[in-house]
């Protein structure tokens, strides 16, 4: 396994109210070479789970064993080396960029500050790696406010990638992006998998832009992952509500599949609260049942090889059953 | 019968520092009455500069419109006077944006805001919030206000709305607030809602309830929606007739089943296909090359031309017109004008 | 390849000019839209005037000694003449040429106090910013006690101190201006530190230095420099109501401020003694703050809406 997170929590204090789980006790592995499909909505924690990885946010608690090191027991320094084999690309291409850099410096800055190259050859590998995502050498002095969103966003993997990192996490990478430039920037990255050797661990709410790059996906909701398996378990075989209300909402391309007559879900996240005890998905889910669901919360258990659902009515509490 | 709205060649121009950016290039555009139509394309097309000017909410400057029309009811929109533009804003179309954040004044309650709504669009503007609130007249109309408030409130699906009323907007989450907005917006009866982007910020669940109640509204109050998107997921779902836009000019419009089974345009096949399905196989996922035209300097003639993979000569000399290539499924394309079978 | 033995490096110029087009363009635009606002091109008409007569000015004077100790008691309180354009002090001294000098050493002064007070405001406004917590509330007490001292006291008192004269002056009046600078750099950085292109400088492993000099300072220049044009004037200001009542710099060096407080016995007879100085005054700060005007305008986009 490249990746492996073990009971991985953070807790935001804040004042005068109850501290905030956004990531609460996850764990998930990623083998090298595959692509980790992270899936949520808002207040799903999935951006700041993203961000704890390279410990750009401190977790509260928990391991994030990279390589078999555990990132958490680096200090400053190690952590800055580290960072050379885990990079991120951002959400928002359009303040994701310093303003002030060009696109030479930007993309070339991973170098100077591992201190691999320099000079003509920072320039050389700087234009090599301009031509590897597509930009042409004579963006190469121009600022990020000069591009598009889909040519921000290659700057942003062009950065991300000169360092020839093990691991690349993609935050959103698309979703600020119209449908054909978001096209080209999908196949850029199944692209550069195979020529650079490279694992992803991509962050969406998407479930499209998953099924089309990720080989397994986990599913995040309020700070827990209460599905994870291979894409077709998770597409194909969804065993948690919460799962197969996303897959049945998501307006489909096709006209006759008539959505709109079965909209899962009344509630939303923020009117239908967890209050702290029993599953988070309780008070809204469609398929809750007096009983552990709202007492106990539901571990995340294998239904088969590779599959694992939180959820009581796949695995019922024997001691709640009669 | 007699279209709602009809946009006939309009062009508009934005003045800007960097020059003169030929934003719309004669969009032609039909609602009728009962439609459910989704404008859709990519940024920059000018679908919400579109929907915009049909209720003048353009400023001019530093748009300014060189040629063509909007006709609401028959009337043209671009020569009515202020009042008359008012009464059209406050009794026949309803606008709801795109950001729930800032649709709502964070430092007035939902129920100051749409007493005040509902108020000015009955013109009675002396009882609004700055008004003279205390006369025996006005309490009385605020009174009925409320009421009516109320009743929105429910209609959109707000339970408990005594209670919520009272509340400020970052009180109400995305959603809800994205439902006191189409409150506020169909608080006029009007016979025309434009909704841009309204889902953009939710959540897929939130979304498919906010597009199951326009759908609901649509049949009750007999409401004509014309939905800006830029999601044809949402499209397909919702609306049963498409409009494609690039760049400033419609390319095809037609009921959303044809379109989407058998679209013409080399624009829409490309927008089709670019989007990821639980079908699509990795790697099958086909952008459309090239990057949208400079407004500034756009190309003369058809503007998709210079990333079309079917482009003639001909197609760089002037804009394509809209041809009927079968019963209301229109394209701009010298490919259909001719009847001939595009690859 | 062809050769020019004119120039060392044909095309260099050439090529710095693709290099930077992005640069120039921005530039170019930027200057239009300066340009615009006749008085914003007022204030910079002032300013750069007033840095040539700064500059050049102790060269062309007409009588150079009377700035520096010479008096002629013969010939004091002569009005505005052809020989004495603005006429002679109480000492004989030529106006003129003193009014010319002080400007100079205005500038001097001025540029001095900003410098140090931007250098030592920005450095801890930019430690507090981005660390936070402890060291950001140690920092930010002693600058908001910093600022309670109403403008001329500080120097008052540090002048009682150290005794008067222009070190003394320049030293107190920069410890006055750095708590602006600190508070404005630290609420940038406060602000920015949560930025995605900072957590992207983060993710690529820079150093907390490198975060801080390299990415967030750049983009909080633009204020510092705007905050700068518009102090420049009341730093200059300052300095002569150091020299109004006698603190800063000291006879015989000419400061607008002693020749004004020097002028007011003589009102409103010799009425040109304080009135000159005066004058050239009230341009520099106006120049400096029209100047700053427009350039906050060019530069900020959050404070005014056309």
């Amino acid at each position: 396994m490249l990746l492996e997170l073990r009971n991985v929590t953070k807790v935001f204090a804040r004042r005068g109210k109850a501290p905030v789980r956004a990531v609460d006790d996850v764990s998930l592995s990623i083998e090298e070479g595959s692509t980790f499909g992270l899936v949520g909505e808002s207040g799903s924690g999935k951006s700041t789970l993203a961000r704890m990885i390279p410990r750009l946010i401190e977790p509260t608690s928990g391991e994030i064993v990279f390589e078999g090191r555990n990132l958490l027991h680096l200090n400053e320094q190690q952590m800055n080396a580290a960072r050379e084999g885990i990079q991120i690309v951002f959400q928002n291409p359009y303040s994701s960029l310093n303003p002030r850099m060009t696109v030479r410096q930007l993309v070339g800055e991973p170098l100077l500050v591992h201190r691999k190259a320099a000079g003509a050859v920072l320039d050389r590998r700087v234009l090599e790696m301009m031509e590897l995502v597509g930009l042409k050498p004579e963006y190469a002095n121009r600022f990020p406010h000069e591009f598009s969103g889909g040519q921000r966003q290659r700057i942003g993997i062009a950065r991300a990638l000169i360092l020839h990192p093990k691991l690349l996490i993609l935050d959103e990478p698309t979703s600020a992006l119209d449908v054909s430039v978001q096209a080209q920037v999908l196949n850029l990255l199944i692209d550069l998998q195979q020529k650079l050797g490279l694992t992803y661990l991509l962050i969406t709410h998407d479930l499209g832009v998953v099924h089309y790059l990720c080989d397994r996906a986990a599913l995040l909701y309020l700070g827990t992952v209460v599905e994870n398996g291979t894409l077709n378990q998770v597409f194909h075989q969804p065993q948690h509500p919460y799962t197969q209300a996303l897959l049945r909402d998501v307006p489909s391309a096709d006209p006759d599949q008539h959505m709109l007559d079965n909209v899962s879900l009344e509630s939303d996240i923020f009117s239908a609260h967890w209050s702290g005890k029993g599953c988070r998905f309780a008070p809204r889910c469609p398929a809750v049942q007096v009983g552990a669901c709202a007492t106990l919360e539901p571990p995340l258990v294998p239904v088969v090889e590779g599959h694992q659902v939180a959820c009581h009515l796949v695995h019922p509490r024997l001691e709640m059953n009669g | 019968m007699d279209p709602l709205v009809e946009i006939r060649d309009l062009h508009l121009e934005m003045v800007t520092l960097d020059g003169v950016a030929k934003v719309l290039n004669g969009v032609n555009l039909t609602i009728q009455r009962g439609d459910l139509l989704g404008l859709v394309g990519e940024t920059g097309c000018g679908k919400s500069v579109t929907a915009m000017s049909i209720a003048r909410l353009v400023p001019q400057p530093p748009a300014r419109y060189p040629r063509g029309d909007i006709r609401f009811l028959g009337e043209n929109v671009m020569e009515k006077s202020e009042d008359a533009l008012r009464d059209l804003r406050a009794h026949h179309i309803g606008v709801v944006f795109q950001d729930p954040m800032t649709g709502l004044n964070p430092v007035f309650t939902v129920e100051q805001q749409m007493v005040d709504a509902i108020l000015s669009r009955q013109g009675a503007l002396d009882a609004t919030f700055f008004g003279r609130k205390w006369l025996p007249a006005n309490r009385e109309r605020r009174r009925q206000a409320h009421e009516r408030a109320l009743q929105l409130l429910r209609r959109v699906g707000i339970a408990e709305p005594e209670k919520r009323i009272h509340a400020y907007p970052h009180e109400f989450s995305g959603g809800m607030r994205q439902r006191v907005l189409i409150a506020m917006a169909i608080s006029g009866r009007p016979d025309l809602l434009i909704a841009d982007e309204p889902t953009t910020a939710l959540d897929v669940s939130v979304q498919a309830q906010i597009l199951r109640l326009i759908a609901e509204l649509v049949r009750e109050i007999n409401l004509t929606v014309l939905l800006i998107t830029h999601n044809i997921g949402l499209v397909a779902q919702l609306c049963n007739r498409i409009a494609v836009m690039y760049a400033g000019n419609v390319v095809e419009t037609g009921p959303v089943r044809r379109i989407l089974r058998d679209p013409q345009h080399p624009y829409t096949r490309g927008l089709l296909e670019a989007i990821p399905t639980d079908e699509t196989t990795r790697g099958a996922l086909q952008g459309i090359a090239g990057n949208v035209p400079n407004l500034y300097h756009p190309p003369p003639g058809c503007r998709f031309a210079p990333r079309c993979s079917f482009a003639r000569a001909e197609c760089d000399l002037a804009v394509p017109p809209m041809v009927t290539t079968a019963p209301d499924h229109q394209v701009a394309c010298v490919l259909h004008a001719e009847g001939v079978e595009s690859a | 390849m062809t050769t020019s033995t004119s120039s060392a490096t044909p095309g260099w110029w050439a090529r710095w000019r693709a290099d930077h087009a992005s640069q120039l363009h921005d530039a170019r635009r930027d200057a239009y839209r300066f340009s615009r606002n006749w008085l914003s091109v007022f204030g910079l008409l002032i300013v750069i005037v007033m840095l040539f007569v700064a500059l050049t000015g102790p060269a062309w004077v007409p009588y150079p000694g009377d700035a520096t100790g010479d008096v002629h008691m013969d010939q004091r309180l002569q009005e505005p003449s052809r020989t004495h354009l603005f006429g002679t002090d109480d000492a004989g001294r030529d106006i003129f040429t003193r009014t010319i000098v002080a400007t100079r050493t205005s500038f001097e002064v001025g540029v001095i106090i900003l410098v140090v007070a931007i250098l030592l405001g920005v450095t801890l406004g930019a430690i507090a910013g981005y660390y936070g917590g402890t060291t950001n509330q140690v920092i930010m007490r002693v600058t908001d006690v910093m600022l309670t001292f109403p403008g001329i006291f500080l120097p008052m008192a540090l002048a009682a101190a150290l005794g008067r004269g222009m070190v003394p002056a320049m030293f107190a009046l920069s410890l006055t201006w750095w708590p602006g600078y600190c508070r404005l750099v630290e609420a940038q950085f406060l602000k920015m530190r949560e930025d995605d292109f900072v957590a992207g400088a983060r993710a690529i492993g820079a150093s907390k230095t490198r975060v801080i000099f390299r990415h967030i300072l750049p983009n909080t220049l633009t204020g510092i420099i705007v905050k700068a044009s518009m102090d420049f004037g009341f730093a200059v200001l300052a300095l002569a109501s150091l020299g109004f009542i006698g603190i800063g710099i000291q006879p015989p060096e000419p400061d607008w401020g002693s020749m004004i407080a020097l002028g007011r016995r003589f009102m409103p007879g010799a009425w040109w003694i304080s009135t000159f100085p005066g004058m050239f005054m009230f341009i520099m700060v106006l120049g400096f703050n029209l100047l700053g005007d427009g350039l906050r305008d060019l530069l900020d986009p959050n404070a005014t809406v056309k």
